[in-house]
């Protein structure tokens, strides 16, 4: 009797909370960062995800999607281990590249491949193929392409010009690079100082992206800085360097006009070139933005930054969070979205390449520019993306004050990046 | 079972339901502070802003710090199903094999894994309540879980982050203080438990010995008793023998006694006739008259003695008043001046008692006349002390040499059955000193 008595109670339990439940209007959680993940600046941040969120609410009206305001990117990595810790995380949250590998490999992503492949909506085959696999762990997709931003070339115009020099093509080489550095600088005004130069910030990593090599394999494990193509790139940036040994080029030597070339993401491009960022920063020279060059062992030229959003393995709405992040990463209006009131790249292939983006692009070049569909749409797709293991951040560091130390050796280059892949490997290994 | 036996168990229960309740403290203190690292960690690590560290330490997403709400909970509910199990109130307890194992998974699985001990006090607080084949298989049941449980990969396989992650997170000295309070809980847990399981295999192995050691008592015993039995026999074939014995002995007296001392006084009588038939043929037939007399109670003595063996004069008289009789009718019959003096009023002498006195008295009478040709016989009787004392002095002849007769043995043999003693003296005529213990105390 009394058993009984206790199902009824329970099951009495069970129906009310689940009618309470289903009275209550479901509420899904998001996580987003306030303002652009390069630091370029907007006018509302939350423009985008603001009106993913009003559509997806259209269409699931009892759903209500909430979401923390003023987290900036600098606080964002902590905040969402702070939520995770606590219990707390979003359902669907945008995830910094640098977090990706540390939430993928404690398992606070939800795999994606399952949902990926059941729904019919999306194929992965949509996204530029480097954007997709910042979001890939291990052979598991955890995460989606929110936006991305690739590296450009940032030619001085003007410059060039001068020297009487074309505009490089965009399927340009090292060599092309270097000869035209190797031609350009040189003391203008005949005071015995150098005072014009190839390039400012072109570093070896540059080059190991564009020579089709890489620093770590994919999961870090183990370092690849002494393979020939490594070696190559390496070797490659110690000769640019060593055409401007004994100057100091800053990057106010750029602005000024006295550089060639720089390395630039896309999203400060976009942000400097529209009026009156254009006048106010860059006034002295005309400038324009080709590919990276490439290298001769490789295919890809710079290495993509992507800000990626994925679903906590957590979430008790693992549903409604797939369908909140089909909005953000696969819905046409969401991502494009991203060209007029953010500084990013959709990593959306039929968005980067839609007539709309190529007039809205074009709409802010000034006439003669060559930024346009193709260069944009050719460097998504022959981007690489950056590792993501647990101590990338730190393992990378280490490699950049090793690998420059022993590009100061100018006979045994190869031999001392035998000795970095070894003590990086060693750093790895602990 | 002996009372040393008893308290000395009652003793491993106490030692016992000690143990179980210190195992119980050090678990419930084991699991709130595995709860408490669980919990506190995460938010200090969050207030400090140190949260990405942190995270970066551990080897996976830990659980969201709430979830030790069910290790609380099933950790009230273990000690509640312990209790209920405890007070009988579980029907026949049956259930509370289920529950406990189960909460105590709940508690595990809800702190990651990270403490299993609870698995023990489960063995604790419930082993002794089977026996058998039922214990067998609880106990089989518990070993596969509790090495199940302990299993470092089951942790990583179910995503769990182990406490040792958790305590990386802090500084040198806290962190060790806190490694060493878990490692000697932990420890102190085991040897509780196996403390526990010692004493009570020991008390098991006690009692199976006692058990043993009294059934070889038993046994014993039960031997011990057969030779008695065998032994009682023959002391009852043996006692059967003597009674009849003393019984024909005691009709040899009483045929002596009776027969005896009328054929004494009719002889002495006849005598005394056969004299005087001469001299006065009147004196000699009121003698033959007497000795008539004396042949006919001594006839009637002998009827009766061989009716009722009780001497007549004792069933009609008083003791003194039967001595009284007796010595007139012995005076009368043989002339000699017998005295009596009895110095005390009333004895409550048993009959055996009596008839001692009676017979000794008769018999000394008897002989002081028959054998010591007497004129004066003195008979006195006293009690002091708790001891009768008869004596009889004649001035007869006596004798050097005392000749162990038939009427002596017989009153050794009266006063001896009574635990009392004879002393006889010839050289001053006879004197013939009895004395009997009295049983009864009874100042006269």
């Amino acid at each position: 009797m009394k058993r009984l008595l206790g199902g009824v109670v329970i099951a009495a339990v069970v129906l009310a909370a689940t009618a309470f439940g289903a009275a209550q209007e479901t509420v899904l959680t998001v996580g987003v960062v306030a303002g652009s993940y390069w630091d370029a600046p907007t006018g509302n941040c939350y423009a985008v995800i603001d009106a993913a969120i009003a559509r997806f609410e259209q269409t699931h009206p009892d759903v209500r999607v909430e979401y923390t305001s003023g987290i900036l990117k600098r606080d964002y990595s902590e905040w969402l281990t702070d939520q995770y810790l606590l219990g707390r995380e979003p359902d669907v949250f945008m995830v910094l590249p640098e977090d990706f590998g540390m939430l993928a490999e404690q398992g606070a992503l939800q795999p994606l491949d399952n949902l990926l492949a059941s729904d019919s909506t999306v194929s992965t085959a949509d996204f530029y193929n480097a954007a997709l696999q910042s979001g890939a762990a291990g052979g598991v997709q955890y995460a989606l392409p929110y936006e991305c931003v690739p590296t450009l070339m940032f030619v001085n115009k003007t410059l060039l010009e001068a020297e009487n020099i074309p505009v490089p093509d965009n399927d340009w080489t090292w060599n092309d690079f270097y000869e035209i550095c190797a031609q350009v600088t040189r003391d203008t005004d005949g005071d015995g100082t150098i005072d014009q130069f190839g390039s400012y910030g072109y570093t070896w990593r540059d080059a190991l992206a564009a020579n089709g090599a890489a620093l770590f394999d994919e999961n870090g494990s183990s370092c690849l800085i002494a393979q020939p193509a490594s070696v190559e790139a390496v070797r490659f940036a110690q000769r640019l360097a060593q055409l401007y040994a004994d100057c100091d080029i800053t990057a106010r030597s750029f602005d000024e006009g006295h550089v060639a070339f720089r390395p630039f993401l896309f999203s400060d491009y976009r942000t400097y070139q529209p009026y009156p960022w254009r006048i106010k920063r860059y006034s002295d020279f005309e400038w324009d933005c080709i590919q990276m060059p490439g290298g001769p062992s490789g295919t890809g030229r710079s290495e993509l930054s992507t800000v990626l959003a994925a679903i906590s393995s957590r979430s008790s709405q693992q549903a409604l969070a797939w369908e909140f992040l089909k909005e953000m990463t696969c819905s046409d209006q969401t991502q494009s979205m991203l060209y007029t009131d953010s500084h990013s790249v959709s990593a959306l292939r039929r968005v980067t390449q839609s007539p709309q983006t190529q007039q809205i692009l074009r709409h802010d070049t000034p006439g003669e520019s060559q930024l346009g569909l193709e260069i944009l749409s050719d460097a998504m797709e022959q981007a690489v993306a950056a590792p993501h293991f647990r101590a990338y951040d730190q393992a990378l560091l280490l490699a950049e004050s090793l690998v420059a130390t022993a590009m100061e050796d100018d006979h045994n280059l190869s031999l001392q990046l035998q000795r970095v892949q070894r003590e990086m490997e060693e750093y790895l290994q602990n | 079972m002996s009372e040393g036996t008893d308290n000395r168990t009652m003793q491993t229960d106490e030692t016992l339901t000690l143990l179980r309740q210190g195992t119980l403290l050090i678990n419930l203190a084991l699991c709130v502070f595995l709860g408490a690292v669980f919990v506190l960690t995460p938010l200090r690590a969050v207030q400090r802003a140190e949260g990405v560290s942190f995270l970066q330490g551990l080897s996976m997403l830990p659980a969201a710090p709430w979830s030790v709400a069910f290790a609380a909970l099933g950790l009230l509910a273990f000690v509640a199903v312990d209790l209920a199990y405890r007070r009988g109130r579980l029907g026949n307890g049956r259930l509370a094999f289920l529950l406990e194992p189960g909460f105590a998974l709940l508690v595990i699985l809800a702190l990651h894994l990270d403490y299993n001990g609870l698995l023990l006090l489960a063995v604790v607080n419930l082993v002794d309540g089977l026996h058998g084949r039922g214990r067998m298989l609880f106990l089989g049941a518990m070993t596969s879980l509790y090495l199940l449980t302990s299993l470092d990969v089951l942790q990583s396989v179910l995503g769990m982050v182990s406490v040792s992650e958790y305590l990386a997170y802090y500084e040198g000295q806290p962190r060790q203080l806190m490694q060493t309070a878990i490692g000697l809980l932990g420890a102190l847990n085991l040897i509780l438990f196996i403390g526990y399981m010692v004493i009570l295999v020991g008390r098991r192995t006690e009692e199976n010995a006692a058990i043993r050691r009294l059934n070889g008592e038993l046994a014993r015993a039960n031997d011990k008793l057969s030779v008695l039995n065998g032994q009682l026999k023959e002391y009852a074939a043996e006692s059967e023998r003597m009674a009849e014995t003393r019984e024909r002995n005691r009709l040899a007296r009483e045929i002596h006694d009776t027969l005896g001392h009328a054929l004494t006084g009719i002889t002495a009588g006849a005598d005394a006739c056969i004299q005087m038939m001469d001299i006065s043929p009147e004196m000699a037939r009121k003698q033959m008259e007497l000795i008539a007399k004396t042949a006919r109670a001594g006839m009637n003595e002998v009827r009766r003695s061989v009716r009722a063996l009780r001497p007549d004069a004792l069933e009609r008289f008083r003791l003194s008043e039967a001595l009284d009789k007796l010595c007139s009718e012995m005076q009368q019959t043989s002339h000699a001046e017998i005295r009596l003096d009895v110095q005390m009023t009333d004895m409550r002498l048993s009959q055996d008692e009596e008839d001692a006195v009676y017979r000794i008295v008769q018999e000394s009478v008897t002989n002081a006349i028959r054998h010591g040709h007497a004129t004066e016989i003195d008979v006195r009787l006293s009690c002091q002390e708790r001891c009768m004392t008869i004596v009889v002095q004649d001035n007869g002849i006596g004798c050097a040499k005392i000749e162990q007769g038939f009427g002596l043995r017989h009153m050794r043999e009266r006063l001896r059955l009574l635990g009392g003693s004879l002393r006889v003296d010839g050289h001053n005529g006879f004197r013939i000193e009895a004395s009997i213990p009295l049983r009864w105390g009874d100042e006269i």
